[in-house]
Order: structure tokens, then C-alpha cells, then sequence
């Protein structure tokens, strides 16, 4: 349902039940054994904090240096995500749409692709409500280390070449969304 | 029996909140859903980069992530037993697998957690050794809260390394 307006002030949409979402038909579910299913590959439901305590925990054994771990699954998870979207035959912009779409319904954050230039190998996306960056118990730095991955994954698919990704404003070090800026190193 | 999430309970306990791209279980805890590939690039990458290290290491974030969740049901005075069987069936539902106890000691501390369908297991597979570390901390975790005494966790067997379930042993 669209949000509507009235005397200039946005009006929220309400919270529904997952199951009256796109998902509702798109998710199984198989109580018994443990396993959700979406279009035939297996699925979780993990929680922030849960995501939070795995990233705080992994740069209090390792240092900073274990947020390579999951700038590295990142580039994993969009690269592979990618691929899948354009096979499936979706131009560059509609899989950008689609994993947009996709990756709000699946409790993300949502993005805003502020600039997107294939052809000078570099993009601008804001997040807001990035899964990534909530539930964290210090704040104060950037977090967003598995999505920095994802977009630096996802856009060296469609520009053909290994690319960066740094998050330059984040939710856990106060700024009001988080946004990432994808480049080329050359 | 597999069921669309629109009949399933699952499907009612989780908001979506669309314009925030946000979901909450039971209406307060934001979740995400993930693919169980993204979640074993994670574990891959972690084993990748540290070696051997990551088994503890995943061991220690399944432990305080269990007790984290073990404390509420201490809370609400919950026996070990309903605390087990509660969580056994939120995790199912959010696919992690299906466990049940299948010897529970208080008096000696000790326990036997089998499980089907290890997300992580199935994540990693086929693999040599048993992987699913951060399960076994976790299990470990809850049951050193209920019990007020730490614990340990070994698993004896894995759905990864071909066995047909994963066997978790507790013990002091």
C-alpha cells in the first residue's frame, strides 16, 4: 500500500504480517524440521543482535582485521546475488531494483541508489535501517561491513571489474543513514 | 510439512514494516532473513581468515549468544526443560534446524542435544570434521545460564560429515 499525504506530512504504512507480503506465497515453511525455503534455496531468520554479537565478537578476538571476514562475505553474497539476477535476465537497472526490492522485504534497510554510473565504475547508495548496523553495544564507528561487501560484490558483476566499496556515513556512528560509495581502484 | 509461510504461524509472528525494510519478530526484535549461502560465506570467510581459531572463536559467539537468550526465560522462571522446548521450536521456526533433548541430567550437569537439519551443517557441507561451532557454544551457552554453572559442548556427530543428524554432548 502506498503512503499517502495529507497536509504535507508523510503517513506511515503500517506494519503488516509477513505473511500478507510478496513473501507470504514466496516463503515455505516446514516447522517440524526447522527449514524455511524460498525459491528452492534454503533460508534463516537471524536477528540484529544476533548479526551484531557475531561482528563485535569477531573484532574483539581478531582486531580490526576480522572486519575483512565480513567485507569479504559481502563481495560473496552480492557477487553471487548478482549473477543470479542478471541470469534470470533482468537488465543491470531492473536486478538493482529487484535487489532493492528483495532486500527490504527481507528486513535489510532500504536502499537509495543516489548515484549509479556503470560506465565511470562508481555508485552512491544510502541505506536506511541497515540490519547491519543495529543491535551493535558500542557506537561510534562505521559497521556495515558485510553490506559494504555486498555492494562492492554486486556492482563488479555488472561493471565487469573488481571494485571497492567504503561507508562513508553509518547509523552506529551517529549520522542519520548509512551510505556507501563504490569505486573503481584503477 | 512444508507449508506456505501465509498458513504457517511464522508468517503472522513476523511484522514487515515495508518503507523501513524492517521485520520484527513477535513485533520488537528486528530480524533479517538471509540465505543459508550468505550466512556460510560469513562462517567461510571466518575459518579462511583465521584458521582453527574461528572454531573457538564461533564456539565463544554461539556461547554468550545462548546465554543472551537463556536469560529471559531464567526471568520468567521457566524450567530447563520449557526453556528448551520453547527455544527449540522459535529456532525451528526460524529455520535453524529442528533439536530436541534427548537426556537431560541436572544433577550431574550433563545432556544430549540431537539435532536435524543443521542450518550450519548444511551451510558447510560435506566436510571432514563436525562445524557447526557456533551451535555447539550456543547450546553450551543456554544450558550454563539454566544451570548457573558453565558448561561444555561437543559435537560427536554431523549432518556435514555425512552422519545423518548432528549429536551435541554437555557437560561440566
Amino acid at each position: 500500500m502506498p503512503s499517502e499525504r495529507r497536509w504535507g506530512m508523510p503517513v506511515r504504512d503500517p506494519p503488516v504480517k509477513l505473511a500478507e507480503t510478496a513473501s507470504g506465497d514466496l516463503i515455505y515453511v516446514d516447522q517440524e524440521e526447522g527449514i524455511l525455503e524460498a525459491r528452492g534455496r534454503r533460508i534463516i531468520l537471524l536477528s540484529a543482535i544476533t548479526l551484531a554479537s557475531l561482528a563485535e565478537g569477531a573484532v574483539n578476538i581478531f582486531g580490526e582485521a576480522a572486519k575483512s571476514i565480513f567485507y569479504i562475505a559481502g563481495i560473496r553474497a552480492g557477487t553471487a546475488y548478482m549473477r543470479l539476477l542478471l541470469k534470470e535476465g533482468r537488465t543491470p537497472h531492473e536486478a538493482l531494483e529487484e535487489m532493492k526490492r528483495a532486500d527490504a522485504l527481507s528486513g535489510w534497510g532500504v536502499y537509495e541508489y543516489i548515484s549509479v554510473d556503470l560506465e565511470k565504475k562508481e555508485a552512491i547508495i544510502r541505506v536506511r535501517n541497515s540490519i547491519n548496523a543495529r543491535g551493535f553495544s558500542k557506537k561510534g564507528s562505521q559497521v556495515c561491513d558485510f553490506l559494504r561487501g555486498y555492494f562492492a560484490g554486486a556492482f563488479s558483476v555488472l561493471c565487469k571489474e573488481d571494485l571497492n566499496c567504503e561507508e562513508e556515513k553509518c547509523i552506529n556512528k551517529g549520522d542519520p543513514y548509512c551510505e556507501f560509495h563504490v569505486y573503481s581502484f584503477k | 510439512m512444508k507449508v506456505k509461510l501465509r498458513e504457517s504461524p511464522l508468517g503472522s509472528r513476523v511484522l514487515a514494516v515495508q518503507e523501513e525494510g524492517t521485520l520484527l519478530f513477535d513485533g520488537r526484535v528486528p530480524v533479517a532473513i538471509f540465505g543459508i549461502s550468505t550466512f556460510a560465506s560469513i562462517l567461510q570467510a571466518t575459518y579462511q581468515i583465521h584458521g582453527e581459531a574461528a572454531s573457538t572463536s564461533l564456539y565463544m559467539f554461539g556461547f554468550e549468544m545462548g546465554k543472551s537468550f537463556a536469560k529471559q526465560f531464567v526471568e520468567e522462571n521457566y524450567s530447563v526443560e520449557e526453556a528448551l522446548s520453547v527455544l527449540s521450536d522459535i529456532d525451528a521456526m526460524a529455520g535453524w534446524g529442528r533439536y530436541r533433548v534427548v537426556e537431560l541430567d541436572h544433577e550431574n550437569k550433563r545432556a544430549v542435544i540431537v539435532m536435524r537439519n543443521s542450518f550450519i551443517a548444511d551451510a558447510l557441507k560435506p566436510s571432514e570434521k563436525p562445524v557447526c561451532d557456533l551451535l555447539r557454544g550456543y547450546f553450551a551457552g543456554i544450558l550454563s545460564f539454566l544451570w548457573k554453572i558453565d558448561v561444555r559442548c561437543e559435537e560427536i556427530k554431523c549432518l556435514a560429515r555425512g552422519d545423518g543428524e548432528c549429536r551435541f554432548e554437555i557437560h561440566p
